[in-house]
Formats: structure tokens, C-alpha cells, sequence
């Protein structure tokens, strides 16, 4: 690729980054929503695959558009869910399936904020 | 190279469309969907030539697309990458099952992608090739003519035998799957000896219906595991399976021999079809990865092509899948 290329790309790359951030804010309303669904015993089984997806999909993007911690606090939030909900050994405990969550929401939150007071100091 | 690309994750599709552009593919149709996926094949009359396809999608996945994709007649052969999260083996192997080519793993290191991509579209061009000579040879009666657009060695495409995939899938299944994946499974070759006697004597037609004979026969044998088989070209077959106890040389040359002389195969003119399988040695994977496993997918093949086991066989009437494809042919 030359550097013209890979000029042009990056900066397509900060726009995709500033649109996933955007949508971040929005899945963060949704995680939330489902977080609280867990305390639930009726809801906890759908809650959970709902934000099994979502940490999948947030994955497959933060990465690649150099939000390092996101992506791999979604990662693990996704194999832990999937650890407990399958009963992979080692299996996590309820409570430490919610703090793994709990804590993928606060980067989750902490990226979303600073993006936010980024654009309104710029 | 048309692309089609389809996941349901818009940032995906954002990043894709750049990343391509930057390396110069430019025609990137999305589709946010498998759904609109269907819409946009079933309404676009230009052929796509390449598919990039997410696992992880909701109502209909991208295995399953890629399943019903590569059942449309003009979408046979196009190069399908699938595109995951996911490193499980059970997801890749059901993706190379339903008949993708490659996958690619998020997140995306553009390089990869790009040499990826650079692979798929030579894929198309050798395909666009071949396309070309078989239809010049087709026009001179390839029925009957003993002259084949390819040579002994192509590493021909099989249609319509579950678990069979074309080599290059092959390669790329076994080279990109983590070292803990393939843990334990066994690589195994299986040769049709005195092949070039059978190449030189058969028409284009006849060589084909014997390789899909020979790769249903292989994966009747293998059944049981869960396995992947491809010709590797010269009358080579490479088997990869699960470490299945039951699966021992002896009892798959037993039970491969038994199925083919069930088969019975013939020429078109009703001439039997008379040759011999030889087994290579089974190699054992253990933290084998990357280009080691293509280099033991290498090492098998030579010790099947090298081997002096023999199968005899002795057919007297014409198989029933040659029968059926004469028929659909005719």
C-alpha cells in the first residue's frame, strides 16, 4: 500500500472511529438495560446472550480502530458468558460473570465520556 | 473484483469498504443482512466474484448463507472468505463444510486482509481462465475426446459430496487454525495408482466422475468423524480427521476398498474402470501450525503417491452417481 493509501485510510479510519463511538453511547444504554436484567432469575438467560452478542460485535471493531482496551474487555466479557452459560471449565460464578460485565461497561462508559468531552473542548 | 460483502454490524461494513478501497477494490456492494443479501444476488445481473461473509449473524448466519450461495450454479466456485470473532474449530469447520474458502479474523490487521484478498482475486482470475478452455474444450465434444482442459496434476473442484472442499481451502483451513485446534487429528493420503494410465485413456467427463467416485467412497469411510477431504491433483485424495481410535489405516483401507468395488465404475462406453487405491501413512498432528501442517498435508500426499499398499478391485457395471450424472448430462 503506498503512503498516499495509507494516509487516506487512516484518516477514513478516525471517521468509522468516531461513528463507532457514537454507537457505543447508544449500546451502552442497551448494556445497562441488560445488566440489570441479570438480578432477574427469569430474565438472566436472554440478558446474558443479548450482551454476549453485543460485546462480540463491539470485538470485532474496537481493535481495529485502535481502541485496544475495549475490545479486549469485550472479549473477555464474551468468554466468560459463554463459559458460564455452557458450563466450560473452568465455570465462572454468577458474581464473577456480573463483575467481569461491570467492568466492561465502566471502559465501555470511560471511552464513551472522553470521546464525548473531547468533541465538546474541540 | 465485485465484492459482496455481508454483516450485520455497520461499523464492520464502514471498515471493510475502506480497508478494500485502500487497496484498490473499489466495486463493494453491503448488505447488512443475510436476507438482503438474497435480494441483492436475486436483483443484481452481474455476477459477484467475490463474497466476504460475518459467522455471527442473527436470523440466518453466515454459514448457512454461505451454504445456500455456493448451491446457486453461478456461485459454485467464487471465493468466500467468512469473516469471525471466533477461533472455536467446531464454527471454522462447519464455514470450510459449507464450502467457504478462506475466513479472516477480526479484529482486522489490514495487511492480512489485504494479502487475503490478493489471494481470493487470483483464485478468480485462474478460475475465469479455466472457465474459458473448458468451454473450447466442451465445444469439441469432450465426451468423447480423450483431450482435457486440464492436466494430471489440477487439482480439480468437486461438486455435491459433503465434507469434500477444493485444496487451497484445505490449506488455508489447516494453516490459520490455532496449534491447540488440531491437536491430535491425522492427515491421511489416498493415491489411485497407475492414475496416469486411467488420465491418458479417459475423456474429461469419465476422469471427473471417478475423482467425485473415489472422494464420496473416502468420506462414506470417514462418516463417523469429523473430517475434511480434497484432491490434491494426480489422483490424490488428503483426508484430515478427528483421532478417531476406529479409524486406523487398515480398517479405512478396508472399508474404502469394500465401498468403490460397490461402486463399480465404468467409461462412458461401459469399459470397467480398473485400478488400484494405495493409503499413505497417517501423520499425527500435534503442535504442528501454519506452514508446518501444509508441509505434513505435503508429506502425505508423498507417501500415499510412494506407497506399495495396494486395494484391488474388480467393477462390472457402471456406478450409480455416473449413471446419474451421465443422465443429467445427456
Amino acid at each position: 500500500m503506498t503512503q498516499a493509501a495509507q494516509d487516506i485510510l487512516q484518516d477514513q479510519l478516525e471517521t468509522i472511529r468516531a461513528k463507532f463511538i457514537s454507537l457505543l453511547d447508544d449500546r451502552l444504554d442497551e448494556l445497562e438495560c441488560l445488566r440489570e436484567q441479570i438480578d432477574h432469575e427469569d430474565q438472566r438467560q436472554n440478558a446474558l446472550y443479548h450482551i454476549q452478542f453485543i460485546a462480540h460485535k463491539i470485538y470485532g471493531s474496537a481493535a481495529t480502530l485502535g481502541l485496544t482496551d475495549v475490545g479486549q474487555s469485550a472479549a473477555k466479557t464474551e468468554e466468560t458468558i459463554v463459559q458460564y452459560l455452557i458450563g466450560i471449565d473452568p465455570i465462572p460464578t454468577l458474581e464473577d460473570t456480573k463483575n467481569i460485565i461491570d467492568s466492561f461497561l465502566d471502559i465501555t462508559a470511560d471511552v464513551s465520556s472522553s470521546a464525548y468531552w473531547q468533541s465538546v473542548r474541540a | 473484483m465485485r465484492i459482496l460483502s455481508v454483516d450485520d454490524d455497520p461499523i464492520i461494513l464502514d471498515l471493510l469498504t475502506q480497508i478494500l478501497a485502500s487497496i484498490g477494490q473499489t466495486e463493494v456492494t453491503i448488505a447488512e443482512s443475510a436476507a438482503q443479501a438474497f435480494e441483492i444476488l436475486k436483483t443484481d445481473c452481474i455476477p459477484y466474484d467475490c463474497f466476504l461473509l460475518d459467522i455471527q449473524m442473527p436470523e440466518i448466519d453466515g454459514i448457512q448463507l454461505c451454504a445456500a450461495i455456493r448451491r446457486m450454479p453461478q456461485y459454485r466456485r467464487t471465493p468466500i472468505l467468512m469473516i469471525t470473532a471466533m477461533s472455536e474449530k467446531a464454527y471454522i469447520d462447519k464455514a470450510f463444510s459449507a464450502g467457504a474458502t478462506d475466513y479472516i479474523t477480526k479484529p482486522f490487521d489490514v495487511i492480512e486482509l489485504g494479502a487475503r484478498i490478493r489471494v481470493a482475486e487470483k483464485l478468480v482470475d485462474a478460475q475465469r481462465y479455466k472457465t474459458s478452455k473448458i468451454a473450447e474444450v466442451h465445444k469439441q465434444k469432450a465426451r468423447v475426446s480423450t483431450e482435457k482442459p486440464y492436466f494430471l496434476e489440477e487439482k480439480l473442484h468437486i461438486d455435491n459430496v459433503d465434507g469434500v472442499i477444493d485444496y487451497t481451502a484445505l490449506e488455508n483451513y489447516v494453516s490459520q487454525l490455532s496449534r491447540g485446534s488440531l491437536f491430535g487429528s491425522i492427515v491421511l493420503a489416498f493415491h489411485i495408482s497407475d492414475v496416469e494410465r486411467i488420465f491418458s485413456g479417459a475423456s474429461a467427463y469419465d476422469f471427473e466422475c471417478l475423482i467425485t467416485d473415489v472422494a464420496d467412497a473416502i468420506t462414506q469411510c470417514l462418516m463417523r468423524s469429523q473430517f475434511l477431504v480434497s484432491y490434491a491433483g494426480n489422483g490424490t485424495f488428503v483426508c484430515v480427521y478427528g483421532n478417531d481410535q476406529k479409524l486406523l489405516p487398515d480398517s479405512l483401507e478396508g472399508g474404502l476398498s469394500e465401498i468403490i468395488s460397490s461402486m463399480d465404475l465404468c467409461y462412458s462406453d461401459g469399459r470397467p474402470i480398473l485400478f488400484k487405491i494405495v493409503a499413505g501413512k497417517p501423520i499425527r498432528l500435534t503442535f504442528r501450525s501454519g506452514q508446518k501442517v501444509v508441509e505434513a498435508l505435503l508429506k502425505a500426499r508423498s507417501t500415499a503417491e510412494n506407497s506399495n499398499v495396494e486395494l484391488i478391485r474388480t467393477p462390472s457395471k457402471p456406478s450409480l452417481f455416473a449413471t446419474y450424472l451421465q443422465g443429467n448430462t445427456e
